[in-house]
């Protein structure tokens, strides 16, 4: 491992350890096209964590999908823009090469991890495959860096857990044995979709800690796909805010929930729960539906469900650009005057922890 | 306020008494003794016109088995069910049907709760033509209401189930549930899979239906934030029991059983403008609902459990105005330690 370690120090470069920019990805079936990820830039230093942020059909799982290479085509097709992983645009590579640096360099860990593993081999097979195929080590020494690696991420009692088929692991388990293989052979970058939707909150609570941990230990870049803002604030450094396959706001966690810059952003907070209970509140949802991504409303796609949507919003796309100290980049034509009207998050006190 | 046990019972629409749900996996025999999942295993609570009771707990805690026992959905096998004041524990098929438009239920996925070979209005006007709600016209009239109700627009009514989006789906589901005028609707898990835009749109649905039709919900959820906004009184579950019941302010504001705050301080922060609140991790996992530990089933992971808590199970107790809780510590000579939620 500290192998590996030297080597991503000898590289030492500080810019971003991926770069995606203007990715596209849409799905053709019978006629209809879905653009379902429309020019999207995302990126991720190492050691830095960004919580990619979004309700379902945002493209938030699409656009990681799309830059590993494991969407499904057809019916999907990268039709644009390019994704920067350590100097070398994935999408160029063969995907023999692909393949060779994802699972490597990027470690992904999925939502459901019962299909990420494979039921009729046992917790350590699997566990030991990541050492036999990406550092081609021997059957004893692979199982013996496997028990290592599980229990650092707090299985107990390996010895015999390890010859275990994942069945008999319960939910929070089976998450830590997929995280185990994810970070067994020391990846640069590693990838969670939804890692603790499926959870417990205590178990929840867990595996975030893990995460932060080994994050931090390996000095890992990670991205963490999420639907919930609280999950997002807990763990992320930056985050991205995906609306109709767009980047609709990004930025600093603390900058980014104390005052948004981006209408939907602030619908989103307005419609948790948690903060109307505390403030004693009726909750103000945003209200309609999230577009159909065959028929992207024109101009601004968050317009339709807008509070402060004007003519302008409906004829002309407003792009991505910093507002305010620079800390931030919003989508939105009124960024500037939703900054200066909303309260922060000081003024508006709250009680909740 | 009038201590519980002293308010008027006329406004109870449904009361539980000691309910058991055991799911026999073996019988006693050669193979050894019995063995059975202990779902719901000895839980009191009462339900009052126009409140919300939110059941509150992990996976697994029996709280899904609890709100189907309570329609009697799966057999109770044990305890006793009220609903409007009439045991229903005994009744027979028959007996029970005439009950049920009392009681009715929205689940959590609304695809698969919802035929697809039926149109929106077959859906909702189901219950109407079983239980003979009047003739053609009147049910006809009944179901456009009730589309106007929950904010559907009376054009989709010809509509099949997929082509509505998941938050318009939960309201067909809440139409059909209001259909006969229940008093009581449980919600089991009826908001957790939609996105939290729509979310808030259904969370306020149920709020003025609520209030508009003084309806009465069990809302299960394992979604602290969310029942904390919906609840009125909030039961708190752990493996087949009710470990604390109260006022939903006073649960948040004073937890008083360990098991309340640990599943608080493992929640993630409300307000996600809040930064750097480290959640406490409780460790562990649930036991088997198989065999639970002796005595209070929290104690294995309980860091403030002592001796006596493998061996008695505490009682489900008073500990303030209408704040029951199931702890030792609660119980006289040891002062109760609430955890600051600040």
């Amino acid at each position: 491992m500290t192998r590996w370690k030297e080597f991503d120090v000898k590289r030492g470069s500080s810019g971003p350890l991926l770069q995606v920019q203007g990715l596209e990805v849409e799905f053709r079936t019978g006629g209809r096209v879905v653009h379902a990820v429309n020019g999207i830039d995302i990126d991720v230093r190492r050691g830095e964590t960004v919580a990619v942020l979004g309700e379902s059909g945002s493209g938030k799982s699409i656009t990681f999908e799309a830059i590993l290479g494991t969407l499904d085509s057809p019916p999907g097709h990268v039709t644009g823009g390019r994704a920067e992983f350590e100097g070398q645009n994935l999408f160029d590579l063969s995907p023999r090469r692909r393949r060779a640096i994802c699972g490597d360099r990027i470690g992904m860990i999925f939502q459901d991890p019962l299909s990420a593993l494979n039921p009729v081999y046992t917790v350590g097979w699997q566990m030991a495959e990541m050492y036999r195929v990406h550092r081609h080590l021997g059957r004893a020494e692979a199982r013996r860096q496997s028990m290592d690696m599980l229990a650092r991420v707090g299985i107990p009692d390996v010895q015999r857990r390890i010859d275990n088929y994942p069945h008999e692991f319960s939910g929070g388990m089976r998450q830590r044995l997929v995280i185990a293989m994810a970070l067994a052979v020391d990846p640069a970058l590693v990838i969670a979709d939804e890692p603790t939707t499926a959870l417990d909150v205590t178990v929840e609570a867990q595996i975030l800690a893990l995460l932060r941990d080994l994050q931090r230990e390996r000095g890992m870049g990670l991205i963490l796909i999420t639907h919930s803002m609280a999950v997002a604030a807990e763990i992320a450094d930056r985050i991205c805010v995906m609306y109709a396959g767009q980047v609709v706001e990004r930025g600093d966690v603390r900058t980014l929930f104390g005052s948004p810059a981006h209408p939907y952003t602030a619908g989103l907070l307005h419609s948790l729960p948690g903060v109307a209970a505390a403030r004693h509140r009726r909750l103000t949802p945003i209200p309609g539906q999230p577009p159909d991504l065959a028929h992207i409303p024109p101009g601004c796609p968050f317009h339709p469900r807008c509070p402060r949507a004007e003519a302008r919003c409906r004829a002309e796309p407003p792009a991505l650009r910093p507002v305010g100290d620079g800390q931030r980049e919003a989508a939105c034509h009124f960024a500037e005057e939703l900054l200066a009207a909303a309260p922060t998050a000081q003024q508006d006190e709250g009680h909740a922890r | 306020m009038t201590p519980e046990h002293l308010r008027p019972d006329s406004d109870v629409v449904l009361r539980v008494q000691d309910l058991q749900k055991h799911f026999p996996l073996r019988r006693a025999g050669r193979h050894g003794p019995g063995l059975s999942i202990k779902a719901v295993d000895g839980v009191t609570f009462d339900v009052r016109r126009g409140e919300t009771i939110g059941v509150v707990g992990e996976s697994g805690c029996g709280k899904s088995t609890l709100g189907r026992a309570v329609m009697r959905l799966v057999e109770p096998t044990g305890g006793r069910i009220e609903l409007m004041g009439k045991d229903i524990t005994a009744l027979s098929r028959r007996e029970m049907r005439p009950m049920r438009r009392h009681v009715q239920m929205v689940f959590q996925d609304p695809l698969s709760s919802l035929n697809p070979r039926m149109t929106a209005r077959q859906i909702v006007e189901e219950p109407l033509h079983i239980f003979r709600w009047g003739d053609r016209a009147s049910i006809e009239k009944r179901s456009a209401m009730l589309f106007d109700h929950v904010g559907l627009p009376r054009a989709s009514l010809s509509k099949h189930a997929h082509e509505f989006s998941g938050g318009q789906r939960q309201r067909i589901a809440i139409a059909r549930a209001l259909a006969l005028n229940p008093s009581v609707v449980v919600c089991d898990e009826a908001v957790s899979a939609l996105d939290v835009s729509i979310q808030a749109q259904v969370l306020n649905l149920l709020q003025d239906l609520q209030k508009e039709l003084n309806l009465a919900y069990i809302f299960i959820t394992h979604d602290l934030s969310v029942v904390e906004y919906i609840s009125h009184r909030i039961a708190v579950m752990y493996l087949g029991r009710i470990v604390e019941l109260a006022d939903t302010r006073a649960l948040f504001d004073q937890p008083m059983h360990p098991y309340t705050q640990a599943l608080m301080s493992s929640a993630p922060s409300r307000d996600p403008r809040v930064l750097g609140a480290e959640r406490e991790v409780l460790a562990g996992e649930v036991p088997s609902p198989i065999s639970p530990p002796s005595g209070c089933r929290f104690r294995t992971r309980c860091t403030k459990a002592h001796d006596r808590c493998a061996v008695t199970s505490p009682a489900f107790r008073s500990v303030g105005s209408g704040h029951m809780a199931a702890c030792h510590l609660n119980e006289a000579g040891d002062a109760p330690i609430p955890d600051e939620v600040v």
